[in-house]
């Protein structure tokens, strides 16, 4: 299995943001433009995320997966606001492939269940946002990092999985926007205690970032943001440098 | 470009979104079907899909597209099968019980099982070609995989191509006559995506 590099895309409203440790958000471009960007790049993803859906009880916006979805040849998962089956349905009808739930899942864990009935666990993606409290010991955070929430995270996960999840996408809040490196431990002490298929997000900041990722733990892809839209780097270097180190990537 | 008629199978799941596109951007005419008539005036028929086996079949039961689509193949006319499209073309599909299929090609469709990979399958994996019409052309062997179930055949002779799984190889894309299926997406996996559906259709033509 190859190696999976996503640009994350955080949207607000109809145009790209990125931020810092979830908060102190700026403008970074257009979604379509960046997508064909990314797409001809040879990004093996895109997943893009409206950091304020849930908050302001509305859903992604269509009108932009829609377009996205016919410019670009590339998976695109979304999520956002989805708190039903029918909002689900919505956004794959306006060519989303696979789905992400983070605040409602913790919410309400039964919609996990319903979601993967309907649409096949390989569409759903449950994303996870944790703070580090002290060793090992993680709080998750819903609606965009704003409020914790109780639940521990390795139970959390575990009902997700049992629910139906697909596929975990765990983000460092820490890390985040810091370009600073992975949480090599958080990803490391889940992998260890639950082997579940997973996206690790948060940190990126350099090629070497990624390679100590991918050689420490044994995890599926990684998710890639301000160091792709606002740093000197694009895809097409990042999997030729991982070549190099032996990381078995698709050929951009 | 290529000026066909394609005719998408609607039957109220998934990305048809995707697909449409794919076939547009290869110069195709693309239409929804959602009715019995409409698949009898299809030249090709695609069926795509996600979700499971045994709601899939239900749903193409209960808009009465079944007798429709099984004719359309009968009579020789092309179909493509992408993802949980072309495990239909089986006999039989285990996936909370047993139930049946289009029975186009004697298959089974079984949970995919591996001690060294994770299921579902998510992501780009090699593939090994076995036909050379169908993936001629192509710049990479990687397509965008996505599922949970995959395709056994009674015989080896459909498949045109497979995937490494763990230890396992399971069946990537198979061919029968007038019938081509995907277990990836083509529509998904870029430029050799639509060089595969290309190829496809240029096949399928002939």
């Amino acid at each position: 299995m190859l190696k999976r590099i996503i640009p994350l895309f955080l949207l607000s409203g109809k145009r790209l943001v990125k931020g810092t440790n979830f908060s102190n958000y700026i403008d970074t471009g257009d979604p379509l433009s960046q997508a064909k960007i990314y797409d001809a790049q040879g990004a093996d993803e895109i997943i893009i995320l409206d950091i304020n859906a849930n908050r302001e009880e509305r859903l992604i916006d269509k009108e932009i997966l829609k377009k996205i979805a016919s410019a670009c040849r590339l998976p695109v998962s979304a999520g956002g606001g989805i708190k039903s089956v029918k909002d689900a349905r919505e956004l794959f009808l306006s060519g989303a492939d696979r789905i992400v739930i983070n605040t409602q899942a913790v919410i309400n864990p039964l919609l996990v269940r319903e979601l993967a009935e309907e649409f096949g666990s390989q569409a759903i993606i449950i994303s996870i946002d944790v703070k580090k409290q002290k060793e090992d010991k993680y709080q998750i955070y819903i609606l965009s990092g704003k409020i914790p929430s109780e639940v521990d995270l390795f139970k959390h996960i575990e009902t997700c999985l049992k629910m139906g999840a697909g596929e975990i996408m765990l983000t460092s809040i820490d890390r985040e926007g810091t370009l600073s490196g992975f949480d090599i431990e958080l990803y490391k002490t889940v992998k260890e205690r639950l082997d579940v298929p997973m996206i690790a997000s948060g940190g990126a900041g350099n090629y070497e970032h990624i390679v100590q990722l991918f050689e420490t733990v044994n995890c599926e892809a990684c998710a890639i943001g301000k160091m792709l839209f606002l740093r000197d780097y694009d895809i097409v270097r990042i999997k030729s440098y991982l070549t190099g180190r032996y990381i078995k990537v698709r050929q951009a | 470009m290529l000026k066909l008629k394609i005719s998408l199978i609607d039957y109220g799941v998934g990305n048809l979104f995707s697909v449409e596109e794919a076939f547009k951007f290869l110069g195709c005419e693309v239409s929804l079907c959602k009715n019995p008539e409409e698949v009898r005036r299809s030249d090709i028929i695609v069926l795509s899909g996600v979700g499971s086996f045994a709601s899939s079949i239900e749903k193409i039961k209960q808009k009465q597209l079944f007798e429709a689509i099984d004719e359309h193949v009968k009579i020789g006319k092309p179909l493509i099968g992408i993802c949980l499209g072309m495990q239909l073309f089986a006999t039989t599909g285990y996936e909370n019980g047993a139930h049946e299929g289009f029975n186009w090609i004697s298959a089974r469709v079984e949970k995919l099982n591996s001690q060294e990979a994770k299921v579902p399958h998510i992501g780009w994996s090699e593939i090994t070609p076995l036909d050379s019409q169908i993936f001629k052309r192509i710049r990479d062997k990687s397509f965008y995989f996505m599922h949970s179930y995959h395709f056994i055949p009674e015989e080896d002779s459909c498949v045109i191509a497979r995937f490494k799984f763990g230890k396992e190889e399971p069946v990537a894309a198979i061919k029968k006559d007038n019938i081509i299926g995907f277990q990836f997406h083509p529509e998904k996996s870029q430029a050799d995506g639509i060089r595969v559906l290309f190829n496809t259709l240029e096949t399928l033509r002939c």
